[in-house]
């Protein structure tokens, strides 16, 4: 245990430790609170890296499969999911010309390609070693064949032993068993201690306690300190935390920046500095979801909890490396008697410690690999329904390359090829689906049909649910539906009446433009006293029993008295469910009436700014004034409020209108100035806090011109600029569930993970303004004079939709609006009918009534694990015309984009859907993909074992990593994956030039293209073909008509 | 008209992506640097080719110019943070001399906010 002397490390090497840590955070994706879930690609730093390596990166480092398992292929397989033709596409670039003659058969590598990988030859024979080889062959009745084989194989194969596998032929695989690079997992191997799990429980005790965000009854003190300030100051008062020696000196003797923390442990390490980066990546991955929640964390500007609690991935690297390097201090002396560093490590081992070398060799030698291979070649000769025996008639040359043919395509390559034979499936059967409607639409310069109203317009989010319901509500009636990304253009961060805290309402690659909130609407004066006096009584009741439930004493005394009263709700939800979701539901209506609201479009006039602030600050100081002299019985009028704030921002003079001798009630002259000058520096009553909080109010709504500009943008992009109908609505969703932690997961994710509703109402609000109207007429959009917008939102759990703002609705479009209701209850019925086939419980072909019961049921019950499907399923997205898919039933799978390429010559408004929309369809594939293929790692297991941690997360279990992606039960059916794990699959009716010239101008959508993470097609609208975009390349017909290879686009 | 002396300092300009905007204030705020400059969607050309100005649905591709006045001891830090940066992802540094007239403003020890 001796002193590291402190060393002196000035700022450039810090500075470089901090570039360093970003790079090896790339592995990390950073995690959303689970408050607005959103959907990511969990690899998504490593889009620069080509989906396969970026795979087989996330193996070493995370221990994550990237495909699924070989046998679940082999059974869509078997069930036709998947054809030998799409197989042989795939093995193409994988086969040579090479055949071999066996007996009669010529056998060429292709087949012997396709029947590994079909039977699995490598796993048909499941020994690891010659013991347990022998122990499978003795039950064989083929055994004298394979002994005889064996000995035939000889000469051919005991020359060939001598080769050292190269390099770049390590198994994969076993890259991942030596996945461990680092000391304190070398010394768990070696010295059988239990360091990393000692370390990894310390760190999630420490990230709980720091992190939460008002979720734990007893908070973590001293947390201003940021997370390494506070560790070290609480860590320095523990008794020897994980039984080191001394801790108290040893935290105290730290230094007092991270950085230099973290630089003194890796120096005691002895990690050479050019390691560092993947060192500390293997530390990050210990427990990705809490680093990644740190990471998303340390990435925002504006979130309070950071803004206070300071956290961020060098400090919690310097608390975890310290634990790492007193643990492995202390097990290398004892144990071995040297000293917890590389160096002293190797010079002991006498070879390198961390890195590749040092393991064990995978490819079998020797006798082992004879008889294995004859056992491979049997299960071989059996998959070509050839006789075995003619194996024995073979020259051994023949037969050795056919082994080099199994052994250079081991099962752990299969995942990639399976992968795109199963991709293949789906692309043919939507071309297969697409092509008829090709004949029937038109060309620019082709004349179009006289056009015909529309008994109304729809325009429905991106979603994949949006698909069915879209198709359903077609059949219903005479109605036009369009696909826009369901934050409808409108970039806002919202209030909600009677909330207190802001959403925002956009894709979070995005930033908030302008602020909107919901206000009462004026007319509603009584109630809306009835609904504050509720619910602050509802408030208060909640306030008093959480206080309770956490309180040390209540369990003595109060669950007598309590607890009957709580057994209500339970045998309530549990027995009666829909009584009692009435009952609470008429409850909460007589106590807390709804009101109704409207939202804020337009920009305020600078005497409501004013007057809002003020508002504000009095609030402010009305809490102040209880915080401080609460015990005193303080008259609290308007006057004195806004007295003490015209002091506070220097309007008055320093003189009090109490005077020498103050009335009962209010503060003393010294207090007052005492008062005053603390609202000035702890309260921000003064210039500069008016001037940031005027910033901020005046960025609610909308001018002008930017309403103007929003409305244009959303209807060009959509196509929608003629031929508009009496009503157009303008349809948000949302989901709802009780007891879901993941309630935000089926939420918009174009809304960020919110509700679509104020969105929509935003647009339908600005679309109906007159002055707007005026503009986009001068612009070249006119929308009749009868045309009315009005917003909606879709709960796609019930398929219930609720028309908002119904009061601002002209009294001559009451019939439209009825028949509009109409229509969508019975689409929403429909819908819920094909939407109750896909439920696993749900016995096959319900009733219409049947299925809208089940889907209530659904919403409302707390025992339900997936209340909808949600996104599950998802595998293409669509960006064309309406023409492209009406009527095409494409089962609730596929994002749909409206987009007219006739209106967008010069490619802007396809520019913005492929960098936008598309990028949230591809985030919310990927984390539907990996959590499909390994749910442990990736996903997030089974929600039956999940505990809300801190109000953003989950563990499993009491105590474990915070887990990311999403659950077992949202994307498997039972062990089988509900769906089906593919990249996404873009098509888009444009140009392919165009599409070209777009994909050159950023870097970022020829990662996805060229590196294969999004599968890239073109309908060439005026050709009528399909094209396939080959990476790095260019264009194919899919016609499979030759190349047609156009420009190079890199 | 007296205090008007002129100062040498360094000027330091750094283009990146939306994406690491944060990394970069967050490394010119531990190196106590007085205060920067951001300029949003900035468009160009360079190694990558022409990159546009208008991600209007996507701040993380877009680009940005980060500006910064800081004495000459503290270029060094700054290009050691920012290296494994620009040796991953596109970006670009430059830096120049300038002169201030209010060394105090841009040297202090504690930074503005």
């Amino acid at each position: 245990m001796e002193p590291v002397a402190p060393t002196a490390y000035n700022d450039t090497q810090r500075m470089r430790l901090r570039g360093v840590i970003l790079i090896a955070s790339e592995i990390i994706a950073p995690y959303w609170p689970m408050r607005t879930f959103v959907h990511h690609n969990p690899l998504h730093g490593l889009e620069d890296l080509h989906f396969e390596e970026a795979v087989r990166r996330g193996r070493w480092l995370l221990g994550g499969r990237g495909y699924l398992t070989n046998e679940l292929f082999r059974d869509y397989f078997r069930s036709g999911r998947i054809l030998p033709r799409q197989i042989d596409a795939a093995l193409g670039p994988l086969a040579g010309d090479k055949i071999v003659t066996l007996g009669a058969r010529e056998v060429g590598h292709i087949e012997v390609l396709r029947a590994h990988l079909v039977r699995g030859l490598e796993s048909s024979v499941p020994a690891s070693d010659q013991a347990a080889l022998e122990r499978w062959l003795r039950c064989r009745p083929d055994r004298s064949l394979i002994d005889a084989l064996a000995g035939h194989l000889t000469p051919a194969l005991s020359r060939a032993d001598v080769r050292e596998p190269a390099e770049g032929r390590i198994d994969p695989e076993q890259k991942a068993a030596g996945r461990s690079s680092t000391l304190s997992v070398w010394c768990d191997r070696v010295l059988g201690t239990q360091i990393t799990e000692r370390i990894d429980r310390e760190l999630i005790k420490w990230c709980e306690a720091f992190l939460d965000e008002d979720h734990a009854a007893w908070s973590m003190p001293a947390r201003e300190r940021g997370f390494y300030g506070a560790w070290k100051f609480l860590a320095g008062k523990e008794w020897s935390p994980c039984a080191i020696p001394d801790s108290r000196r040893k935290i105290a003797r730290l230094p007092l920046a991270p950085e230099d923390a973290l630089l003194e442990s890796l120096d005691a390490l002895g990690i050479p500095p050019e390691d560092w980066p993947d060192y500390l990546s293997h530390h990050l991955t210990a427990l990705p979801g809490w680093a990644g929640y740190i990471k998303w964390r340390s990435d925002q500007a504006d979130y309070e909890w950071q803004e206070v609690y300071p956290v961020d991935l060098v400090q919690y690297l310097a608390v975890r490396v310290w634990y790492e390097r007193e643990l492995v201090q202390q097990a290398c002396r004892e144990e071995l008697g040297i000293d917890g560093n590389v160096d002293a490590i190797a010079r002991h081992k006498g070879g390198a410690v961390h890195g590749m070398a040092g393991l064990e060799p995978s490819r079998p030698q020797g006798e082992f690999r004879i008889r294995l291979s004859a056992c491979r070649l049997v299960a071989l000769a059996h998959a070509l329904e050839m006789d075995p025996a003619v194996l024995m008639q073979m020259p051994p040359e023949n037969l050795k390359v056919l082994i080099d043919w199994i052994e250079a395509f081991p099962e752990s390559n299969h995942g990639p090829v399976w992968l795109k034979a199963f991709e293949a499936g789906y692309r043919e059967e939507l071309f297969r689906k697409l092509s008829p409607q090709l004949s029937g639409m038109r060309r620019i310069g082709e004349e179009s049909p006289p056009p015909v109203r529309h008994q109304a317009q729809a325009v429905f989010c991106i979603d994949v649910r949006s698909e069915s319901f879209r198709r359903n509500l077609e059949t219903v009636g005479d109605y036009e539906t369009y696909g826009f990304a369901g934050f409808f253009s409108v970039f806002i961060r919202y209030q909600a009446h009677g909330s207190r805290h802001e959403t925002d309402q956009f894709p979070v690659i995005m930033k908030a433009k302008n602020a909107v909130r919901e206000v009462p609407r004026t007319y509603h004066g009584q109630r809306l006293s009835r609904h504050r006096a509720g619910t602050r009584l509802l408030e208060t009741g909640h306030t008093i029993l959480h206080d309770l439930k956490e309180n040390v004493v209540t369990p003595y005394v109060a669950v007598e008295s309590l607890g009957w009263f709580y057994g209500l709700p339970l045998i309530g939800k549990t027995v009666f469910r829909a009584g009692y979701q009435a009952w609470t539901d008429w409850l909460r209506r007589t106590f807390v009436p709804t009101v109704a609201t409207a939202v804020t479009v337009d920009k305020l006039l600078r005497e409501e700014v004013e007057e809002m602030l003020a508002a504000e600050q009095r609030a402010v100081i009305r809490r102040a004034l209880q915080e401080r002299f609460g015990d005193r019985d303080l008259v609290l009028s308007l006057e004195r409020l806004e007295f003490l704030r015209k002091r506070a921002l220097d309007e008055w003079g320093d003189e009090s209108i109490s005077g020498r001798h103050p009335p009962k009630g209010s503060l003393t002259a010294e207090e007052e100035t005492d008062f005053v000058q603390a609202l000035r520096d702890h309260y921000r009553i003064n210039m500069g806090g008016v001037f940031t909080r005027m910033e901020r109010i005046t960025r609610i709504g909308f001018t002008p011109g930017e309403q103007v500009f929003t409305v244009e943008t959303a209807l060009r992009m959509m196509g929608m600029t003629r031929n508009f109908a009496r009503l157009v609505l303008l349809c948000g969703h949302a989901s709802t569930s009780d007891n879901n932690p993941y309630e935000a997961a089926l939420d918009c994710g174009a809304c960020g993970g919110n509700s679509g509703e104020p969105n929509a109402r935003v647009l339908a609000a600005m679309a109906n303004k007159p002055q707007v109207r005026e503009a986009l007429a001068k612009n070249g959009i006119a929308v009749p004079q009868d045309t009315y917008f009005i917003a909606g939102r879709h709960d796609t759990t019930t398929d219930d939709v609720q028309l908002l703002d119904l009061e601002d609705l002209p009294h001559t479009h009451l019939k439209d609006l009825l028949r509009l209701s109409r229509d969508l209850e019975e689409a929403g019925r429909r819908n819920s009918k094909e939407r109750c086939g896909r439920f696993p419980e749900v016995s096959s072909d319900p009733t219409r009534a049947k299925a809208v019961r089940e889907t209530r049921r659904r919403s409302g019950d707390w025992s339900e694990v997936r209340p909808e499907w949600g996104l599950s399923g998802n595998a293409a997205f669509l960006v064309g015309r309406r023409e492209l898919i009406r009527g095409v039933d494409l089962e609730g799978r596929v994002f749909l984009h409206s987009y007219d390429y006739r209106e967008d010559p010069s490619g802007r408004l396809l520019e913005i859907v492929m960098t936008g929309p598309q990028v949230v369809g591809q985030w919310i594939n990927m984390e539907h993909y990996f959590s499909t293929v390994d749910p442990e790692v990736y996903g997030s297991g089974s929600k039956i074992y999940h505990n809300v941690v801190g109000r953003f997360g989950v563990m499993s279990g009491p105590q474990s990593d915070l887990r990311t992606g999403l659950a077992w039960q949202t994307v498997m059916n039972g062990p089988r994956p509900f769906h089906e794990p593919m990249r996404l699959f873009t098509l888009i009716e444009a140009p392919r030039d165009r599409i070209t010239g777009i994909i050159r101008r950023h870097g970022f959508l020829q990662h996805l293209y060229d590196n294969e993470w999004v599968r890239l097609a073109a309908l060439d609208p005026e050709e009528k073909i399909f094209y396939d975009y080959v990476p790095k390349q260019g264009w194919r017909s899919a016609n499979g008509g030759g190349t047609s290879l156009k420009s190079n686009p890199t | 008209m007296d205090g008007l002396t002129l100062h040498t300092m360094k000027e330091i300009r750094i283009i990146l992506q939306g994406e690491h905007v944060k990394f970069a204030t967050d490394l010119l705020n531990s190196i106590k640097a007085t205060g920067y400059t951001i300029i949003h969607n900035i468009s160009g050309k360079g190694h990558h080719g022409f990159h546009t100005a208008h991600p209007m649905f996507n701040e993380m591709d877009s680009l940005v110019m980060l500006m910064t006045v800081v004495p000459e001891e503290k270029v060094e830090p700054i290009l050691a943070g920012l290296k494994p940066v620009f040796d991953r992802y596109t970006g670009v540094m430059f830096v120049s001399d300038v002169a201030v007239s209010r060394v105090e403003y841009f040297s202090g020890q504690e930074g503005k906010k």
